[in-house]
């Protein structure tokens, strides 16, 4: 037998003499360390991209942007209904304001991180490294920008975080447009017209901003800054770079967006060729000659969202296609699927919207006027689910039916046969956004004309309520709170399946048709606080007909457009009927309205031009006549999020809340 | 078996080889008030290693004992120990019966402690040790559930209701707020750096201490501040008939039922309530915008409206001659989907044991197999667990080594989501599709609907249980070597290889359409996540025994290693081609989800000294010492020193105590010292970047941006301690107990401390702040009858426990953290509701005064801060005319004020009777229950009582509600049920589901609720078989049956499933009652 006694000393000297290593080593983990080297650099810069996703195509982003504007209310399944109604919970507290804060500000940090760090690399090229450090100077200057416009006075740093910081004051507003504009010069000065990487920053991507950031500018400062200076700005009156002016804002701003629509890109042919990603048909206008377009000539710079697994964080993906469609799953012949969208059915069109396309309101004319409303808007569904219900059952029980079609009506569909189930591909659902049969012919719900005109066509036809606000407003027409236009340009149907809400479609933040908005407005607002635009209006209107004109392309696209009723219909949207001879501030806030509805702009659009009465007058849900709670004193700006005070050192005291809040 | 059997022959045979002149001593160990005899009694021959237990019979046998006078010591837990000199001659033996008297264990016997073990009356730190020769009968799954309400100072508590849950143990409060306030687990001598203890079946534990203060626990240096609890398994014991083995078969099978369900509202309380808040939100018009379709017909069924005789259909214009009711009889209470996943539960478990001793090596083996199906449908824990464990002497050698292995299986299934869509789903929904009728009862096919109630959000709770399976198979492999040589002049060296081997891999299968939580996922999706931890402890310790005359000295020196490896990997899959492969084949996916892998390595380095002291047999003085080094902070930082002393006095043998004749003993104790805590990740000292996930165009660009920010100066959490104790016994220990006033102060304090988010970053770890805990603990051991004269033996034990938990200081200067619901004067906030590292256990309510709901009377009041009539109406507390955060208020905690327990124990003949009463009394905790589901028109409600205006009388008035606008009094009376079933509102309290609230503000504040319960723990009846019956069967010594129910009985006034682990929204808590049987051969 072996000596214990051995084994014991074998025991103990093996005791006595291990040693464990008390360094860490690291395996998985990443530290700045890498931000010492190119890749590293790269890798920051892409990240700073990345965190544009924080808040572009998720909810806060539509939130705060779209939803109780003038053009916004809610749908039925709204939870966070004050955004809507101005109600007490658009406060502090709500996350929505921490989740836009949030994610701008790391974006910054990273941004800083990036300009702070990049001199000292030394195995990149210094041409990629002078481009990336540009493209970190224009996310930094949206980040700032967006910033700004919501929150007013806030904090201001070029310096990355080293170490726990405390303590955050509230820079004037003033100073943060200094920075924005001076990173921007800064950017177009290196930044390359195009970049190898789509989504990368180019030189007019910076200038399209810049020509918005100082149209934004140039409104400054509004009447409730000026009047509480101290909190607002950096001295007594509103501090610009030397020799720069409100004018000479606004100045820059049309110089800058003449210069981009002067650059390499071009306005599609057909308006709906924006929104357009490889998808079935969702009426007329929808038919997508561009397959996969997201990447167009008219795009100018974009947030990138992608379907490939690794490339967005589960969780994370662009949501946004889901908040703004209707009800249509509940229909018969139809459930929901990928192609018609997972109804949220959180934002839906006010009265005003949806009367805001110039379109024919009866059945005479074979198209609307203004395409952008169907490019848009959906209006057709067609049958996705077998044994779902029978046709010819609109509006309840049918006794009885037509064969003769109205002409106006889409004959699409029909495999159905009367009273039986929809068959797969049948038009289950029309919903045109106007009056079947004529205003005149149509006596409401229930009217001959309508009844008649529904029962000849074997699918659902969904009409408008005509007037708003109402008691119920399904009382007249059968639009109500789930039931509505359903916003189409976000649609995204290259998801797993239908309930995931990890989109892939990019979020378009600049567009050229927006570039040709500012123009027009810059001009026209050249001396801000005029009732009609002070511009010559003969400099005005190429900005807004060339948008107008395109608007009214519809060959091939609508059922009966020749090229002759296309030239006919551009000719009559730019008519003297159509287009006032005088143009206003109003008018040019409904082009943007007809032109960027849902892209996440609105709200600052009124806010820019301070036309707040907007939203009391069109938006009855918000309107303090009908209940709601909208003040232009208190809501001109959103509240600081609660966090950021609660964790600053000093509390409220060192960082005040925004007034009213 | 055999072979290990043979080994140890030969082993002993070597060791035999040696022995010269020696003899056998036997004899028998019975308690002097009952003659019962003592089972587990270890009697051992001072001076020599020679040493034996008794068996179940009271019988030991001690062979190999050196010819001569030898002075033969027998301890017994609960019993004062006892010495007797007695002649052994050789080759002979002798016999020498022992009659022990029994003693509170607080005041006598030997019991373990850090790194070795000591006589009671020396101990100078705050140890309870548990009497588990009682425990034992009672049979528990978990082995924390041997100390819950049975340590005061300890408060165990369920994490849930699933079978195998594991519970959560905290002693005398919480200290960390983020580095985790778990004891510290030792398991014969080796630390459990992992965690984990619910790996270890009960029934091989033999003995339980409970180190609560800096005396006890300094040994243990950076990883006892929250206290230590030592488990020492079973080793062998004599056999039942005095001979070398024994072998012991349990077999227990018990049935389980819920404790509570949650009072939903049924078909057509829904309806109604349905009803009512689309008309407050001024949008009904008709039952068919109202309901969703597939409800439309319960609802007509519940309301019992009238429906079209040709359609069958609801028609508000025909003349309805028949209703829904009359054709579908018992159609009008709707679902109860509660039900429709419970099911009565069951349990068994069987375990056999075998113990033999052959001269100086004990050999113990065991194995159990543990299966319980649980009372939801699709949950299940089955445990497969096995220890061997051997000891062995070869003259001044002693090897040892135990090893534990264990498999659990635990079927989670969704767990409380399911229960939560149990409890969201629409009475009106029906759960099974069939043709022509809507009714399960009446359906021959039926097949699982997926939206029972049409709600896209709301699925089958039944198609849910088959189609989400989430298992868990833990595997766990422990073992614990050592091996002591007696050195020359009292000092001895030991070695001690504590190796861990613990692999958990994790498969969950989520099948198409399957909606748990809020992730519809709509096709088939499985994951299997694979997490392996290799730890182990080398320890090296040397200890000196020296006494002379009045002065005795123990000292121990200790160095010891942990390493840790850690390494976790995870695949996952979408859209399989077919569901019966679950996680088992994810390859095939067509949407593979990029896999996750992790890995990380710690190691500490420590060096302990201990000197224990005592004079007289009556003063005694701790002294230790500990160097520790850990990997996780920071460079230059990593070191700490941990010292800590107690004292302890004898008092009551003092001369001038004699004249209190009440008296039996009294013990004197105070202790001040220091432990840590490092239990934080690795790596935060660093700082590190995030991977960002981006794209341009169709290439992946994946980036880094600023994650954590580099903590350099990261330093060990340290805990001061200051403990004062006294043990007594009175009326010749007819009453004993123990009381402890203790005051800690925990500095260094590891905090995430929460940062303005302009600085782009949201937090960061921190030494900041100081926590203290201030409280005290009694027990009583109350004799009420001894059992003399053969006489009924009742004893019962009281544990009172009352911990004041608060915060000294936090970052800075800037006083209370608001984000993080940290307040100076206030308890730890351990996270966040509805964010990860939530702990309902440790919670600081503050919110919003909830005062009631906004009356029409009101409205103008209302509109002054953006709300309407209807909304819950919370206080303005600063009177500034708006509700912001400043109108937040501290509410309550979740910290009990008191938690007190009441054991009684009866034995009397062969019968054995116990009780346990536990209570925890002074909280408040969050009602999640009603915080979640609490009256939203979409999903089932609360059977609550709510808000409605008054009625609908058409015009403005300002004493009614305002329709919405433009309502006329015609279209009013058009809405089905208008004057009809609205009932004036005064005395509602809750507000009904409300299209537009106007605020979140305050959502939570009405569900606030005090908690106090009080639990029946365990009932636990037994017989022992007399041996007359037992002896009629071969082989058999021994036998037992009892009884046991398990939480039956829980005393409280809430409405909710259990108000223990905070009001969580289920699964449901329950009871068990098993019956049993133990074996001897």
């Amino acid at each position: 037998m072996m000596k214990p006694k051995y084994i014991l000393l074998g025991l103990a000297l093996a005791g006595l003499t291990a040693c464990v290593d008390l360094n860490e080593k690291l395996v998985g983990t990443v530290t700045t360390q890498y931000y010492a080297n190119g890749a590293g650099l790269d890798a920051a810069v892409m990240g700073d991209y990345a965190q544009q996703r924080g808040f572009w195509g998720l909810e806060q982003s539509y939130v705060l942007t779209e939803l109780g504007t003038d053009l916004e209310t809610l749908g039925d399944q709204t939870t966070f209904t004050w955004f809507g109604t101005y109600a007490g919970g658009l406060a502090a507290s709500d996350g929505h304001f921490q989740n836009t804060w949030n994610p701008f500000y790391q974006a910054i940090n990273t941004s800083n991180a990036v300009i702070n760090r990049a001199p000292a690399v030394t195995d990149m090229d210094p041409v990629t490294k002078a481009t990336r450090i540009a493209e970190a100077k224009f996310l930094r200057a949206l980040d700032y920008f967006m910033i700004v416009q919501f929150f007013g006075p806030a904090p201001l740093s070029t310096t990355e975080s080293q170490g726990a910081v405390t303590t955050a004051h509230r820079s004037p507003v003033d100073s943060l447009y200094l920075q924005i504009v001076k990173d921007l010069r800064d950017a177009i000065a290196v930044l390359p017209a195009t970049q190898n990487n789509l989504g990368r920053a180019t030189k007019g991507a910076a200038q399209a901003l810049l020509a918005r950031v100082l149209l934004t500018r140039a409104y400054h400062p509004y009447p409730y800054e000026a009047a509480s200076a101290s909190f607002y700005l950096a001295s007594s009156s509103f501090l610009r770079e030397a020799g720069a002016t409100s004018a000479t804002d606004f100045a820059g701003a049309k110089a800058e967006a003449d210069s981009v629509i002067a650059g390499p890109y071009s306005l599609l042919t057909n308006f709906v060729d924006n929104f357009c990603v490889p998808m079935g048909a969702r009426g007329p206008g929808s038919y997508c000659n561009l397959p996969a377009n997201e990447n167009n000539a008219e795009l100018i710079w974009s947030v990138q969202y992608s379907a490939v697994a690794g490339q967005y964080t589960v969780g994370l993906g662009n949501t946004n296609f889901v908040q703004m469609l209707s009800y249509y799953d509940d229909r018969p012949g139809m459930t929901r699927d990928c192609n018609n969208g997972r109804a949220f059915r959180r934002v839906r069109p006010t009265l005003y919207a949806r009367n805001l396309w110039q379109r024919w309101t009866d059945s005479t004319h074979t198209i609307v006027l203004d395409t952008r409303y169907d490019g848009t808007f959906q209006s057709v569904w067609y049958s996705n689910a077998a044994n779902t219900g029978a046709c010819f059952r609109s509006g309840g029980v049918m006794t009885g039916y037509s064969t003769t079609n109205c002409s106006f009506l889409p004959t699409f569909g029909g495999n159905c046969t009367n009273g039986q189930n929809f068959v797969l591909g049948d038009t289950a659902m029309f919903q045109p956004g106007y009056i079947v049969g004529g205003a005149a012919s149509c006596t409401g719900p229930g009217g001959a004309c309508s009844q008649t005109y529904r029962q000849s066509v074997k699918y659902a036809v969904v009409e408008p309520a005509l007037t708003e606000p109402g008691a119920n407003p399904t009382v007249i027409g059968q639009y109500d709170w789930f039931r509505f236009p359903t916003m189409k340009k976000w649609q995204d149907d290259q998801r797993p399946d239908f309930n995931n809400t990890d989109g892939g479609r990019d979020v378009p933040v600049l567009r050229l048709g927006d570039v040709y908005l500012i123009a027009a407005e810059a001009t026209c607002a050249a001396a801000y606080g005029t009732a009609a635009c002070t511009g010559a209006q003969g400099t005005i209107l190429p900005y807004i007909t060339t948008l107008r004109t395109r608007a009214a392309n519809c060959l091939n696209r609508f059922p009966g457009c020749t090229a002759a009723v296309q030239t006919a219909n551009q000719a009559m949207i730019n008519d003297a009927t159509h287009l006032p001879a005088t143009i206003t501030l109003e008018f040019i806030l409904d082009e943007w309205g007809r032109e960027k509805y849902g892209e996440y702009w609105r709200w600052l659009d009124l806010a820019r031009t301070g036309l707040w009465h907007r939203v009391p007058d069109n938006n009855w849900q918000a309107s303090p006549a009908h209940g709601g709670f909208f003040t232009e004193a208190k809501h001109h700006l959103r509240p600081i999020p609660q966090s950021q005070i609660d964790n600053t050192q000093g509390g409220i005291g060192a960082f005040p809340q925004n007034p009213g809040y | 078996m055999k072979h290990w059997i043979l080994v140890l022959a030969a082993l002993s045979v070597g060791a035999n080889a040696r022995a010269q002149n020696t003899g056998r001593l036997t004899g028998t160990v019975t308690a002097a008030e009952d003659g019962r005899a003592l089972n587990g009694a270890v009697v051992s021959i001072v001076g020599t290693n020679r040493t034996a237990f008794t068996n179940a019979s009271g019988v030991y046998l001690v062979e190999q004992v050196p010819a001569g006078a030898r002075l033969v010591r027998v301890r017994f837990l609960g019993y004062a120990p006892l010495q007797q000199t007695v002649t052994v001659g050789a080759d002979r033996t002798d016999t020498l019966n022992f009659q022990m008297v029994s003693a509170p264990v607080q005041l006598e016997g030997i019991v373990a402690t850090a790194y070795g073990e000591q006589e009671r009356r020396e101990v100078t730190g705050a140890i309870t040790s548990l009497n588990l020769g009682e425990l034992r009968d009672v049979p528990l799954p978990n082995p924390a559930q041997l100390i819950q309400a049975r340590v005061a100072g300890v408060d165990v508590v369920s994490t849930g209701y699933r079978p195998g849950a594991p519970m959560n143990v905290m002693i005398r409060g919480v200290r960390s707020i983020t580095a985790g306030n778990q004891p510290l687990y030792v398991v014969d001598g080796v630390p459990l750096v992992g965690g984990g203890i619910e790996d270890f079946n009960p029934a091989q534990i033999a003995s339980i201490e409970v180190l609560k203060d800096a005396s006890a626990t300094a040994p243990y240096g950076a990883r006892g501040a929250n206290g230590v609890i030592l488990i020492t398994t079973n080793r062998g014991a004599a056999g039942a008939s005095g001979g070398t083995s024994s072998f012991t078969y349990d077999y227990q099978y018990g049935a389980q039922s819920a404790l509570h369900f949650v009072d939903l509202m049924n078909g057509p309380e829904l309806a109604q309530e349905r009803i009512d808040a689309y008309r407050l939100a001024g949008r009904t018009v008709s039952y068919a915008s109202i309901f969703n379709p597939p409800e439309l017909n319960q609802a007509y069924c519940a309301l019992n409206v009238k429906t079209n005789p040709t359609t069958g259909l609801y028609d508000t214009t025909a003349a309805g001659t028949s209703t829904w009711q009359a054709v579908h009889p018992g159609c009008q209470t709707g679902t109860d989907w509660q039900r429709s996943i419970y099911r009565i539960g069951s349990q068994q478990q069987h375990r056999v044991s075998y113990n033999s001793i052959a001269g100086n090596a004990r050999l113990s083996l065991s194995g159990t197999y543990f299966n319980q199906s649980g009372i939801t449908v699709g949950q299940g824990f089955k445990q497969y667990s096995g220890t061997i464990s051997f000891e062995n002497t070869y003259g001044r050698l002693r090897i040892g080594a135990t090893a534990t292995g264990s498999r659990s299986v635990a079927d989670i299934g969704g767990d409380s989501q399911l229960w939560g869509e149990a409890t969201a789903n629409s009475s009106l929904g029906l759960p099974y599709d069939s043709a022509g009728t809507p009714y399960a009862t009446l359906c021959s096919v039926c097949t699982l609907k997926i939206n029972p109630s049409g709600d896209a959000l709301r699925t089958n709770p039944l198609r849910e249980e088959q189609g989400f399976i989430h298992q868990q198979i833990s595997d766990r492999l422990f073992g614990s070597l050592f091996a002591e040589v007696t050195l020359p002049f009292g000092f001895a060296y030991r070695a001690n290889l504590g190796p861990d081997l613990q692999n958990v891999s994790d498969g969950m299968f989520q099948g198409a359409n399957v909606v748990l939580g809020s992730t519809p996922i709509g096709n088939s999706q499985a994951g299997l996540a694979t997490r392996e931890a290799f730890r182990y402890t080398l320890d090296n310790m040397l200890t000196w025994s020296y006494t002379t005359g009045e002065h005795k000295v123990d000292a121990t020196g200790l160095y010891t290693i942990t390493q840790t490896r850690f390494q976790d990997d995870s695949a996952s899959s979408k859209t399989l081609p077919y569901d019966y492969q679950l996680w088992y084949n994810l390859g095939t996916g067509s949407a593979p989800q990029p896999p996750i892998s992790q890995y990380n390595q710690t190691a500490t380095r420590s060096f302990m000294g201990r000197v224990n002291y005592t004079y007289k047999n009556r003063y005694s003085l701790t002294v230790t010492g500990r160097e520790d080094g850990a990997s996780v902070l920071a460079a230059g930082h990593k070191f700490a020193f941990f010292p800590s002393a107690g004292l302890s006095w004898q008092i009551g043998d003092e001369q001038f105590m004699k004249q209190f004749t009440f008296l039996s003993g009294l013990k004197l104790r105070a202790s001040l010292g220091t432990t840590g805590n490092s239990s934080i990740n690795p790596y935060q000292t660093e700082g590190s970047l995030n991977q960002t996930f981006y794209n341009f165009g169709s290439s992946t660009a994946n980036g880094y941006v600023p994650g954590q920010i580099p903590n350099p100066t990261l330093v060990w959490e340290k805990t001061a301690q200051l403990d004062l104790g006294a043990d007594f016994g009175l009326l010749r220990n007819r009453i004993s107990g123990t009381v402890d006033i203790y005051r800690e102060k925990t500095s260094d304090l590891l905090l995430t401390r929460a940062l303005p988010p302009s600085s782009g970053f949201a937090s960061t770890l921190q030494n900041i702040g100081k926590t203290g805990n201030a409280g005290w603990e009694f027990s009583l051991t109350t004799v009420n009858l001894t059992g003399a004269g053969g006489g009924p033996r009742w004893t019962t034990d009281f544990s009172f426990t009352h911990n004041q938990n608060y915060i000294i200081s936090l970052a800075g200067t800037t006083g209370d953290d608001l984000g993080d619901r940290w307040f100076i004067g206030q308890p730890v906030n351990i996270g966040l509701s509805g964010q990860s590292g939530y702990d309902p256990l440790h919670q600081v309510f503050y919110d919003y005064k909830f005062i009631g709901i906004w009356q029409l009377a009101d409205s103008a009041l209302a509109r002054q801060y953006g709300e309407k009539p209807g909304d819950p109406r919370v206080a303005d507390l600063n009177g500034d005319g708006k509700i912001d955060g400043f109108d937040r208020e501290i509410v309550g905690n979740s910290y009990p004020r008191l938690i007190a327990s009441i054991y009684n124990r009866v034995t009397w003949g062969a019968f054995d009777l116990s009780f346990l009463l536990q209570g925890r009394i002074g909280y408040t905790f969050i009602d999640g229950f009603r915080e979640n589901t609490d009256l939203f028109d979409r999903y089932n409600n609360l059977n609550v009582q709510y808000w409605t205006p008054e009625r609908c009388d058409g015009g403005p008035d300002p004493t009614k509600y305002d329709p919405p606008p433009g309502e006329t009094a015609a279209q009013q009376a058009a809405i089905p049920g208008c004057n009809v079933w609205w009932a004036p509102s005064a005395g509602r309290q809750n507000p009904p589901y409300d299209d537009l609230p106007s605020n979140s503000l305050g959502s939570a504040s009405p569900a606030y609720r005090v908690g106090t319960h009080w639990r029946v723990r365990n009932i636990t009846l037994g017989w022992t078989l007399p041996q007359k019956f037992v002896n009629r069967v071969r082989g058999v010594h021994s036998a037992r049956v009892y009884v046991e129910a398990q939480d039956p009985w829980v005393f409280t006034s809430y409405y909710g499933y259990d108000p223990e682990n905070g009001g969580s929204s289920g699964p449901p808590s329950y009871r068990t009652v098993l019956v049993g049987m133990t074996l001897g051969f």
